[in-house]
């Protein structure tokens, strides 16, 4: 399922005196099976623009395309809309509410006319997936767990519905480093099962690792839009914008700056690494 | 003097329960110290922090904060006076959208007088370099400016000890910046900081550190005695720093640098000195 932003804008509360323009002119082509990061300042317009695809704002002007089809025509089917795109979004743990954790994540599935069989082999697969011990969990409330539990219970809820692209909003803040790793490595692996997936996030090292692309929005325009080495290259005009770039760039940047060969697109860990033993060895 | 004297606590969520949320945890916070506070996720970090705040009692063990016996029921208002804790999400710590309407509303709850809520909520707000902003509105500002607000809040009340309880997770890497830096001014101001991070970056700043693990200390120290233990890190369900990966895997390509870093400029300093 490919996704198309043509020239669109919204603004927040047009007509008052609060009228603030959240998206100027974004357009862009995210293909099926792409791992995009958005990244970008608080307030720069990156939740704006996943409402936007999730079909939960209209924009002022432009257009939402999902396979070529613009989901604010009369006859789109909505409830395609949002089967297909699964949305995770801020603090997903907030969403929980029911009295267990089976029926809190087979909350959405009612709505689809599936099977009792099929509802909670959807249900196991994903809570699976999170990684719990179903038979474990399923009868405990939601409640009883901790905060990054209850998020990944929550992500369950979302992934249950096996929508064809997932969009996270800063799904790893808040968790600790193994519990984001591991996070990550499962997003990665719905990505090469052929999920698109489109996740904002602050945390450039996570983005420099997984993701293929990265969008960057400033002022609710679009900033950057590449391949994620040649984006992260380009460090000093990132970092007088806002955004942070990968630690593994910033260590590159600082071994340049003492005069080392370094290459300018170091942004995972693994090059630095072999650059800095290649250093090393110069050295002694 | 001791800032906190924590005494064997421990504490079950569900009474009876053997599942505890901390188990048998002793330590001493000296005036003036920053604490970092570190471990996965549901380890006790939060519950801990509770209790030093007097929104949970002790069930079992010793706990005196601020020269205060925790478990004295007389105490508890003096506790929550006397150790503020600032928390992760900044927009559900405001009571009014009016920024000096927010910060009056702890002081008025702990009987402030009227004629000294203005000046101690300027203070307060030159305190986290926020000064001018009283009739702003707390929608306007960015993540990093709503929680150094939220900060000015528990800061007016002018508690001894300060807890944060993952206040930067939230926030774009200038907000994070900017909220460190508030802490360090706090902390060179002299007050007792307790910070409770994922971010093993930041635990660098502190004076000491300490690891939990399913409610058990495994491990109090200095970060520069803590940080370089990838085995112990292991255990906690963290990570080390980038530039103590990078010592430990150069040493496996053969090159030893003089010192383990913990920081990228100490990692570069450590390669330069190969030469």
């Amino acid at each position: 399922m490919s996704i198309t932003l043509d020239s669109v804008f919204y603004t927040y509360a047009p007509g008052t005196p609060y009228a603030s323009a959240a998206l100027k002119n974004i357009s862009f082509t995210v293909e099926k099976g792409e791992f995009v990061g958005i990244m970008g300042k608080t307030g720069c317009g990156k939740s704006t623009l996943i409402q936007l695809i999730a079909g939960l704002l209209t924009p002022d002007s432009g257009a939402v395309l999902l396979d070529g089809k613009n989901i604010n025509d009369k006859n789109y089917d909505r409830n395609e809309l949002h089967r297909k795109v699964g949305v995770v979004f801020q603090h997903p743990e907030c969403q929980l509410f029911e009295t267990t954790v089976e029926r809190d994540v087979a909350f959405s599935l009612k709505h689809f006319g599936w099977s009792k069989e099929k509802v909670q082999s959807a249900v196991e697969r994903a809570l699976t997936m999170m990684g719990f011990d179903y038979e474990k969990v399923r009868e405990k409330s939601p409640l009883e767990f901790s905060g990054g539990e209850k998020r990944r219970i929550a992500i369950a809820g979302i992934l249950a519905a096996e929508p064809e692209v997932l969009i996270l909003d800063e799904p790893i803040a808040g968790l600790d480093p193994l519990g984001r790793e591991a996070f990550l490595v499962l997003v990665k692996r719905l990505n090469e099962a052929g999920m698109t997936i489109l996740m904002i996030s602050h945390n450039a090292d996570a983005l420099a690792e997984y993701a293929e692309r990265i969008v960057i929005l400033k002022d609710g325009m679009l900033f950057r839009d590449g391949v994620t080495r040649e984006v992260f290259s380009d460090m000093d005009e990132l970092q007088k914008n806002g955004i942070g770039v990968s630690e593994a760039r910033q260590c590159a940047a600082l071994l340049a700056e003492r005069g080392f060969d370094v290459a300018k697109d170091t942004i995972c860990y693994e090059d630095l690494l072999k650059q800095m033993i290649a250093i090393g060895r110069g050295q002694q | 003097m001791q800032a906190v004297i924590a005494q064997h606590l421990t504490y079950s969520y569900l009474e009876k329960s053997k599942n505890r949320a901390i188990d048998n945890i002793s330590f001493q916070v000296r005036e003036g110290e920053f604490w970092a506070i570190l471990g996965h996720n549901g380890c006790g970090k939060t519950t801990l922090a509770r209790h030093l705040n007097a929104l949970i009692s002790p069930q079992k063990g010793e706990l005196v904060v601020a020269g205060l016996d925790a478990l004295a029921n007389a105490n508890i208002w003096k506790i929550r006076k006397a150790c503020g804790m600032v928390f992760q999400n900044p927009d559900n710590q405001f009571v009014s959208s009016v920024i000096d309407e927010d910060l009056s509303f702890g002081l008025r709850n702990f009987g402030v007088s009227e004629e000294e809520i203005p000046n101690r909520v300027k203070v307060a707000l030159e305190a986290v370099g926020m000064a001018g902003y009283e009739k702003r509105s707390t929608h306007f500002l960015s993540g990093g400016q709503k929680q150094r607000i939220a900060i000015a809040g528990v800061l007016a009340v002018e508690p001894d000890i300060l807890i944060f309880d993952e206040v930067t997770s939230m926030l774009d890497p200038e907000g994070r910046r900017d909220v460190l830096n508030t802490m360090q001014r706090l902390r060179e101001r002299g007050k007792t900081i307790i910070m409770i991070s994922h971010y093993i970056e930041e635990a660098i700043l502190a004076d000491r550190m300490m690891l939990l693990h399913d409610g058990k200390i495994l491990g109090i120290g200095t970060p520069g005695e803590i940080l370089p233990d990838i085995e112990l890190l292991n255990r906690t369900g963290l990570t080390p720093p980038m530039a103590v990966r990078a010592y430990y895997d150069l040493k496996a390509a053969g090159i030893t640098l003089k010192e383990c870093p913990l920081t990228n400029e100490e990692l570069v300093e450590g390669l330069c000195q190969l030469r």
